[in-house]
């Protein structure tokens, strides 16, 4: 059976218009049989469209979904070499990030140009005009308005034209809907004094597998067709470049790959928040009546109100010190608050920035802290009922997760709870002073992340001092030193963190050790923790019981087990004894805290001590990610392979420090994940070498 | 100068620590004790008769007969009833707490030091460890209690995770620090929280002293013997079996869940020492320190408890719970019910004063939209137009009627 999927290209006038059409023959995809559709674009209200000289768009129009089972995908039309390369990039990330879903294909053409040969045809009478794809909303209202204002000076695009597309947002059946749309939005599209094109397509209800993964591209098969005539096409972002959305059908990293030879295409406004971009919008009186934001609700053409993203639209505009714009029919209730409800995290991060710029604008908001109550409890939802997060670490994460192991979610929760009493210690004696650039291997790095990060969470702020300006410092500070958590109290490395300890009791209030390991026998660990002010936590229970001597100790996770969220465990079929199909790493210490001298015994060929060998935290996750099984004898080596959902074999190095990190950390969870093994069973397996045979 | 302090007590099946502690109350310098029996099926009924008669017109026993455990409006509607409010302080302590002061000093003649200004005083409450054989039965043995729990931990963690970290066995139950408690004055009793941990509802000018745990402190016989540590198991079952969350009493439905798991005699053996060991002893799990504060207060406590059987049963002092006993049982559940109603108002409330805010905030943008009007340039500007406008009407007006 064939795997080629063909595409080919027509033009026909039309009784209201111009119709552009893409046949598509492809093989069985995404679960589909094979077959032929046509995929329709009818340009209303025009009487002539020049035909693209390449058929860039059309190729990135059904990239994502002939990736889904062919192999090749044949172009019956000219196309530019640019394009090739880009979606052939594009299709890499893909299936980087899903590749059950997604596999590259070979992309021929009838012709492929580059660009001398597309100079050649270039007739645009300017080269400097814009098309920009508008759907009303508040993304793409911000993006119209700040162009067409020329508000970024030179840096403005010259837009001309609005592309608003009839069977995206407001599907084909709906008629009606689409005109009541159409005429909410004209006023708006006269005042800025640019021409609205209007666009219907089958595209989505025909090949759109997955919508939240192609919208982007699918957009962009539509703003290509305006080549002819524009040199850019602009697609409103709705992301935030903070919080990268990784696995979304439009990014700001990789929307520029949906660019052609003679056609570019730009993601704009990643860098305003939602807020933001209300705050611009509510400064123009008929855009304020115009801007769509609503999906859910029973008219497609205007907005409900009530659902979630209209509640969460009128906070937007609430911070910007607009309390009820005309866009919506009814005003704003304080009590919608409590109506709301998230699907995903997501959603709820949106509204938790909501809360963190309310805060900033008008802190003593009537409707703030309900908001805050809001937000907690949708969170506590969420967490329970385990949706998956976006990583700060750009791990992974899913829209729509096919799976999630039950042990994830109940092992969040926890994380919750615990990082909520934390913060409560840490927070009671402010300002709060993080100790930084301490010395430590790049499974370190994992913990100085995680420890942010749960600062961060917990909204609490804080300033960074570094190690060696603390060494010198002799004047007493307010508030709290933060400690990240560490292994330099123990018997192995004690070298200069004790006394740093003992220094800093002396200069703040309160010292807090964040979760480390401890022993207690070492006389200068001994010393820093008798201080009357310092706060020592444990990650194990074994250093937890050599310190509460002390008088003072408690237990707790690891930060760094909230430097990113976790992924759900990938199935290994050869896990444990056959590993000869998975790609191994194998990441034994180097160092002294490597038992295997002591047994005559050292790493084999092959062996990577990331930790050591890495240059920095993307390297060693990148490493790890890699990988589908990782043998290790690196505690934040294990850790972080747990957090990506890897497969493990781990040998435990001195002080069985790794047993009993996973004993309290973890109890019974991740227990699939995890396997204990013996020095004996990395030497059968050739993992290590007798010392002789190495010399 | 000479004050009065009211010691309050409930129990259930607490004997004959419960008699122990009201004896130690009285050592103490309490003017009265009102003890609430909560429907106790061992001794408790019929030796508080005794415990009357040798503190004759200074026991007040109050049985209370309801299924569920409403401490805290028990606790308020007695307060009232027995007229708390007229008494200078209001100590609330359970069988199992002694009140310790440094020297001669007694807990009323400390509390005679204290300034008038102070509405409350709030003191530690410190657990003592008891032998692995204790039998809390025999009054002799409680001279054998002569070492005490160092609480570690400072991080205040939700009751379930806590529950998780001791059965697992990463941390001991007397690694954990118990909650302060207060002392009120007689006005403050009707208002104090279950457990006596804090005056509920107080007012903002409240003014509550610390004491040092060198004036006082409460020794706390919680894990005393395996017999109790069974009751406990016994009311964590009743609390499970009503759908308590875990949350409430959650270290009886923590023991009795090592019960089910057959971890009773292991979490014993980890929290009561073993004798046989040296006395540097290695099997207890928690850090321990000697101490005999507790040791002789109880000495003297069993001394004149003891002495208290040589007495003889007087009816003439149970006349109070005879005639009352019905009545009490009414009042907590009215009085429960009212709480109920209350909240439900307050809430009410609540929402009310949301709407009102809303309201004003509306009514404070309309202000502002209208004085910026006022304040603009536009109307600054127009103020001549507008001047000769409302001339010309009203010219135009005495034009119509006629006047020049």
């Amino acid at each position: 059976m064939s795997s080629v999927a063909i595409l080919s290209f027509n033009q026909s006038p039309h009784p209201v218009g111009v119709l552009n059409s893409a046949e598509l023959s492809y093989p069985a995809v995404h679960g589909r049989q094979a077959g032929i559709v046509k995929l329709e674009f009818l340009h209303q209200g025009i009487n002539y469209l020049a035909e693209p000289s390449v058929l860039d768009g059309y190729l990135f129009g059904v990239l994502q979904f002939v990736m889904g089972g062919a192999k090749k995908l044949q172009i019956n039309g000219p196309i530019s070499a640019q394009a090739i390369r880009n979606a052939n990039l594009l299709a890499e990330a893909w299936h980087t990030w899903l590749p059950e879903a997604y596999t590259p294909v070979e992309i021929i053409a009838e012709k492929v140009l580059d660009q001398s040969a597309l100079a050649w045809q270039d007739v645009k009478p300017n080269r400097d005009r814009a098309v920009a794809a508008f759907s009303g909303g508040l993304d793409s209202t911000f993006t119209a308005l700040r162009h067409t204002r020329h508000l970024l000076g030179n840096a403005s695009y010259n837009i001309e034209d609005l592309v608003l597309v009839h069977g995206f947002d407001v599907s084909l059946q709906k008629q009606a809907d689409f005109e009541e749309l159409r005429r909410r939005i004209e006023p708006f599209v006269d005042d800025l004094g640019v021409n609205l094109r209007i666009v219907k397509t089958n595209i989505k209800d025909a090949i759109a597998h997955n919508w939240e993964h192609v919208f982007a591209a699918q957009l962009s098969c539509i703003l290509h067709q305006f080549s002819p005539d524009f040199s850019h096409g602009l697609i409103a972002s709705g992301a935030i470049l903070t919080e990268p959305d990784i696995r979304w059908g439009s990014t700001p990293q990789l929307d520029y790959l949906l660019s052609g030879g003679d056609f570019n295409i730009v993601h704009d406004g990643a860098a305003f928040s939602r807020t933001e971009k209300a705050a611009l919008i509510a400064k123009h009186h008929i855009a304020r009546r115009s801007v769509k934001v609503c999906w859910q609700g029973e008219h497609e053409g205007r907005n409900c109100g009530r659902c979630e993203k209209c509640i969460r639209t009128r906070l937007n505009f609430l911070v910007a010190g607009v309390s009820n714009p005309e866009c919506f029919d009814s005003p704003f209730d304080v009590e919608m608050i409590d109506q709301i409800q998230v699907n995903n995290q997501p959603q709820l991060k949106l509204l938790k920035v909501i809360v963190e710029e309310g805060k900033r604008a008008n802190p003593d908001a009537n409707w703030l802290v309900k908001l805050q109550r809001r937000v907690e409890t949708l969170n506590a939802q969420l967490t329970s009922s385990a949706i998956t997060q976006i990583s700060p670490l750009s791990a992974t994460t899913s829209h729509t997760p096919l799976h999630k192991h039950h042990s994830v979610s109940a092992f969040e929760l926890k994380l919750k709870i615990q990082r909520e009493a934390i913060a409560h210690f840490i927070g009671q004696s402010q300002p709060l002073w993080l100790l930084s650039e301490m010395p430590g291997n790049i499974g370190d790095h994992l913990i100085w992340v995680g420890t942010e990060r749960l600062l961060t969470l917990s909204g609490l702020s804080y300033e960074r001092v570094p190690v060696h300006s603390l060494k010198e410092e002799t004047q007493a500070r307010p508030g709290t030193l933060i400690i990240p958590g560490s292994g330099a109290l123990v018997s192995l490395w004690h070298e200069w963190l004790p006394d740093l300890i003992i220094h800093s009791s002396s200069l703040f209030e309160r010292v807090v050790i964040l979760p480390s390991q401890f022993d207690a026998d070492v006389p200068v660990v001994q010393n820093a923790l008798q201080r009357h002010n310092v706060y020592p936590f444990a990650r194990d229970v074994d250093s937890y019981k050599k310190i509460k001597k002390f008088g003072k100790a408690a237990l707790a996770i690891d930060p760094a087990l909230w430097a990113m969220d976790f992924t759900p465990a990938q199935p290994t079929a050869q896990h444990n004894n056959d590993t000869t199909h998975c790609k191994t790493l194998l990441a034994l210490r180097m160092d002294q805290g490597s038992l295997l001298a002591d047994h005559g015994f050292a790493p084999a060929a092959g062996n990577n001590d990331i930790s050591l060998t890495c240059g920095n935290l993307d390297e060693f996750i990148h490493a790890i990610r890699s990988a589908n099984i990782i043998i290790t004898d690196r505690l934040h080596v294990m850790v972080a392979a747990v957090m990506l959902g890897k497969q493990i074999e781990f040998v435990d190095p001195y002080n069985h420090k790794i047993s009993r990190y996973i004993e309290f950390n973890f109890g019974k969870g991740f227990s699939d994940q995890l396997s204990h093994k013996t020095i004996e069973w990395l030497l059968v397996n050739q993992y290590i070498k007798p010392l002789e045979v190495i010399k | 100068m000479t004050i009065r302090v009211l010691g309050y007590v409930m129990a259930r099946n607490e004997w004959p620590l419960l008699g122990l502690a009201i004896t130690h109350g009285f050592q103490c310098g309490l003017d009265h004790i009102v003890v609430v029996d909560h429907a106790s099926t061992d001794e408790t009924h019929s030796e508080l008769k005794h415990l009357q008669a040798r503190w004759p017109g200074r026991l007040t026993v109050i049985r209370l007969e309801l299924d569920q455990f409403l401490q805290e409006q028990t606790t308020r509607v007695v307060m009232s009833f027995v007229g708390a409010n007229e008494y200078d302080w209001v100590y609330v302590f359970d069988a199992d707490e002694f009140a310790l002061t440094s020297g001669y000093v007694t807990l009323v003649d400390l509390l005679m030091t204290v300034t008038s200004e102070v509405d409350a005083l709030r003191y530690e409450v410190l657990p003592w460890v008891s032998p692995h054989d204790m039998n809390d039965l025999d009054l002799t043995q409680y001279s054998r209690i002569k070492e005490r729990a160092i609480p570690c931990v400072f991080l205040d963690q939700p009751a379930t995770i806590l529950s998780e970290q001791i059965q697992n066995g990463h941390i001991n139950f007397f690694d954990l620090p118990f909650l302060s408690k207060v002392i009120v004055r007689g006005k403050y009793a009707h208002k104090l929280s279950s457990g006596a941990h804090q005056i509920s509802d107080a007012p903002s000018n409240i003014i509550e002293q610390k004491l040092q745990t060198e004036s006082l402190r409460i020794g706390h016989l919680c894990l005393l013997s395996q017999r109790r540590i069974k009751l406990k198991s016994a009311q964590g079952k009743f609390l499970i079996d009503a759908n308590f969350p875990p949350s409430h009493g959650w270290q009886c439905q923590m023991i009795y869940n090592l019960d089910v798991a057959g971890q009773l005699e292991f979490f014993w053996r980890n929290h009561s020492i073993q004798e046989s060991a040296n006395q540097n002893n290695t099997s207890f799990a928690s850090t321990i320190v000697t101490d005999d504060a507790l040791y002789i207060a109880l000495e003297e406590a069993v001394k004149v408890f003891m002495a208290n059987d040589k007495l003889t049963h007087s009816p003439a002092h149970n006349d109070y719970q005879s005639t009352n006993q019905f009545k009490l049982d009414n009042l907590v559940k009215l009085f429960n019910e009212r709480q109920l109603v209350s909240t439900q108002y307050k809430n009410q409330v609540n929402v009310l004063n949301t709407e009102l805010e809303l309201v004003s905030a509306q009514y404070k943008n309309q202000v502002d939209v209208l004085q910026s009007v006022l304040r603009s340039n536009s109307w600054r500007l127009t103020k001549p137009i507008r001047y000769l406008l409302t001339k010309a009407r009203l010219l135009r007006s005495n034009q119509v009627r006629g006047i020049t």
